[in-house]
């Protein structure tokens, strides 16, 4: 019966040096083990610390929008309001955080623009240029002619 | 010294606190509504999510599929595809031998489920939906095993081989816990992705619609993207 | 490596590789030579030689189980996580309980049936570290009176339950898999039970190798009869295993859902591991019922290439099922081929590596705890069987 208890020693011993070590590393806290939201105990984080908020600070934003970039350029912002190109400056230019520093210019191509407005299988009609290969100066941007913040004419 | 009477009164208040979920009263969820008749295709929410979220080359947080539907010998025959996920646009197809029935682009992301399945078989709880119906990752905690890739039946979730964690959408949560429009949402030039919360007036006139679409509601995940405009045919 | 065919998501590609087709491969061996040391146990005594050798040969295959799964992590430095903070409605963290239930079930059960060699080598072994490694792992227990050994025996008898119980749900590591609702090929109600019957099958045919194996290390004579029995059990395993599969692909083909069209043509890219699993498996039972009638080293023969085939063949079904269902993409619109690359994590190298590491460690146990005595070896102190003082 000795050796039986003896083993027995060992396995409860090996067992508890596991759920220790188990919950030392929990202990040690969320550099090491990060938390999970508990919610039966009703707390944020089991270590008080809640997840979501580190996904938030990681994070920071790039696209920082229109009145961001009304600061300097209010001329071009009021007149895109008036147009069609009443969306985001974002949406041709890229992300704005780092500007100016960063170069937003956009290339100056039929084929940028077309990349919305050119007939292709699918695509609603409601920004098509049915004769995009004859309209306008084909050989020549759509710039000469529209103004890209402010297109239609009129 | 607390009375007898308050001691039996937090402890009450201890026991229910440890046996019921805390649930979130108000409805604070968040929910996406994709009209497919407003995409043209241009993919700028593809570069844009890729460039705010350092997505790496390759993979897709979100991609715009196309769907083409044409007879094809008295049967309806559906042809999809989705070069780069769309990211430098879309060119022309040559469907001009075919009678064309429809023809839409689907933006597609994580659908951000109720009963997301890639939470429920990751083995050590590190991506979980939080109370305004994210579903997120810790890329701290993630061990790697792409189980939860092979889980999710949108093809969301795709494995960073540079940080060895799985890495996913997160509607921006980081903006929008700033007040900001995820920014795919924020680049669309023609109002095709409509983000907000769900009794915001917007989406809430949206979700009226009774043609409105789930993908793949046969699973059960109860995903927060919807679809105006599709047909059948997308899942 | 990979390359799509027809309309695939743009981020798919075939994530698990060939290690965690390993993995659950060395699993269902596991199942299989655990249950065919329960089935010696409890029911067939014929079996009773062989009890010591299956112990020493399963040990290593528990050992190295993990190894797979490990490397496959993205974050293999992480995986302690599992038992840190679980999930417990995902079936890996499950595993990982049920795993260190298992090793440690194996773990004493080596001990109990060992124990009385290990109070022999420790007072006989010439090599002095290995005669100190004996004199620790008797605990400082030398008591080997009737009454003590016939505790061991009740003691085995109830371990052997637990490690059978711990076994069949490690099997069932194949839920890892069925409970993706998302992958059509997984997302079957009898993928479970297939996978144990071909576990089993593997799992036997490895005992009878590893039997005719030792058997020669040994130079102990092979007892026919065992053959006869093990072969027996693997033979209606495999049955079972090859029925289960067939029937589930049958059925699949007849309801014609959604996802058959695809699966139908991923299946041209899985050619040759299943014409691998067929023919193994048809030939093996062949050989399996055969061997019964021939006696000699006919017998041996046939069953050795019998069990090569069965472990062959449960293979290519484990490569079909992990690598095969991940072929198929989500969209039910296209599908990628794979071809497994030489080099890296993932490569063919790495995964013969992981295979041989079981082998490897079998050495180093069967070293330590020889299940058989050699035959050459005159003993002229012949083994004491109830008593020895206290030295």
């Amino acid at each position: 019966m000795k050796h039986v208890t003896r083993a027995l020693l060992l396995f409860v011993f090996i067992v508890l040096v596991f759920i220790s070590a188990i919950f030392t590393l929990r202990a040690l806290g969320e550099e090491y083990y990060p938390g999970i939201p508990d919610s039966l105990l009703g707390i944020k984080g089991l270590y008080g610390y809640d997840r979501n908020e580190k996904v938030i600070i990681r994070n920071e934003p790039d696209f920082l929008g229109k009145e961001y970039c009304k600061n300097c350029h209010e001329e071009i912002y009021e007149k895109s309001l008036k147009g069609k190109h009443d969306f985001e400056c974002e949406t041709c230019h890229g992300a704005g955080r780092g500007h100016p520093d960063k170069d937003l210019s956009v290339e100056n191509t039929r084929d940028f623009c077309l990349n919305c407005h050119k007939p292709v299988i699918a695509r609603p009609d409601f920004s098509l240029v049915y004769d995009w290969e004859t309209h306008g100066y084909p050989d020549k941007p759509c710039t000469v002619c529209h103004d890209p913040h402010h297109p239609w004419f009129g | 010294m607390i009375s007898r009477r308050e001691f039996l009164k937090s402890g009450i208040k201890l026991a229910i606190i440890l046996t019921l979920p805390v649930s979130s009263a108000k409805s604070e969820k968040y929910v996406y509504v994709i009209d497919a008749s407003r995409c043209i295709g241009c993919g700028s929410c593809v570069r844009a999510c890729r460039e705010e979220n350092n997505v790496p080359e390759g993979k897709y947080r979100t991609w715009v599929e196309r769907y083409v539907v044409y007879m094809n010998e008295g049967i309806e025959e559906v042809y999809v595809e989705s070069p780069e996920g769309g990211e430098h646009g879309f060119e022309d197809l040559d469907f001009s031998d075919k009678e064309v029935l429809r023809a839409y682009f689907v933006p597609k992301l994580c659908m951000h489920c109720e009963k997301p399945p890639c939470v429920k078989v990751c083995p050590v709880n590190a991506t979980w939906l939080t109370d305004d119906g994210f579903v997120l990752i810790d890329e701290d905690h993630c061990i790697g095993c792409k189980y939860c890739i092979q889980a999710c039946p949108y093809g969301a979730r795709y494995f960073h081989e540079e940080k060895h964690v799985v890495d996913k959408c997160t509607w921006c949560y980081h903006r929008v816990k700033r007040g900001m429009k995820p920014a795919c949402v924020h680049v669309c030039p023609t109002g095709a992705r409509i983000f907000g919360k769900i009794d915001d007036k917007e989406i809430e006139e949206r979700l009226r619609d009774p043609t409105i679409k789930i993908l793949k509601p046969e699973l059960n995940t109860r995903p927060k993207v919807f679809y105006q405009k599709i047909g059948w045919e997308v899942w | 490596m990979s390359e799509a065919f027809g309309y695939v998501y743009p981020n798919h590609e075939v994530f698990w590789g060939i290690l965690i087709v390993i993995y659950p491969y060395f699993v269902s061996i596991i199942t299989g030579m655990v249950t065919i040391y329960a089935i010696s146990e409890f029911w067939r005594k014929e079996l009773k030689p062989l009890e010591k050798m299956i112990l020493v040969g399963t040990f290593p295959f528990v050992l190295s189980a993990l190894l797979p799964l490990l490397l496959d992590l993205g974050q293999p430095q992480r995986a302690f996580e599992i038992y840190v903070t679980p999930n417990f409605s995902s079936v890996m963290a499950v595993f990982g309980i049920v795993y260190l239930t298992e090793l440690f079930a194996i773990l004493g059960e080596l001990w109990f049936v060992y124990r009385v060699d290990f109070i022999w080598w420790s007072q006989t072994e010439r090599n002095p570290i290995k005669r100190l490694i004996y004199k620790i792992l008797t605990l400082g227990v030398y008591d080997i009176s009737k009454k003590a050994i016939e505790i061991d025996h009740k003691v085995i008898k109830v371990l052997t339950f637990v490690e059978l119980i711990a076994a069949w749900c490690l099997s069932y590591v194949s839920f890892l898999f069925g409970v993706v609702k998302s992958n059509p090929w997984w997302n079957t109600t009898i993928l479970p039970v297939s996978f144990v019957f071909g576990g089993l099958a593997a799992g036997g045919a490895m005992v009878l190798i590893l039997y005719l194996l030792f058997s020669s290390y040994y130079g102990k004579r092979v007892d026919e009869k065992i053959i006869d029995i093990i072969s027996n059990y693997v033979f209606f395993f495999l049955l079972a295993a090859f029925a289960l599969e067939m029937i589930n692909t049958i059925l699949y083909a007849y309801k014609e859902d959604i996802a058959w069209a695809v699966i139908r043509i991923t299946s041209t890219e899985l050619a040759v591991p299943m014409a691998i699993a067929v023919i193994g498996s048809l030939e093996a039972l062949l050989f399996l019922r055969y061997s019964r009638m021939v006696s000699g080293a006919l017998k041996q023969i046939m069953v050795v290439i019998a069990s090569i085939s069965v472990l062959i063949a449960v293979f290519a079904l484990r490569w079909n099922m992990v690598i095969g269902a991940q072929l198929v993409d989500y969209s039910l619109r296209g599908y990628v081929s794979y071809t497994p690359p030489l080099f890296g994590k993932e490569g063919i190298l790495a995964a013969l590596f992981v295979i041989a590491a079981p082998f490897v460690i079998m050495a180093i146990v069967n070293y330590f705890l020889p299940p058989y005595e050699k035959e050459v070896e005159e003993t002229e102190i012949s083994r004491p069987t109830t008593s020895v003082s206290e030295a």
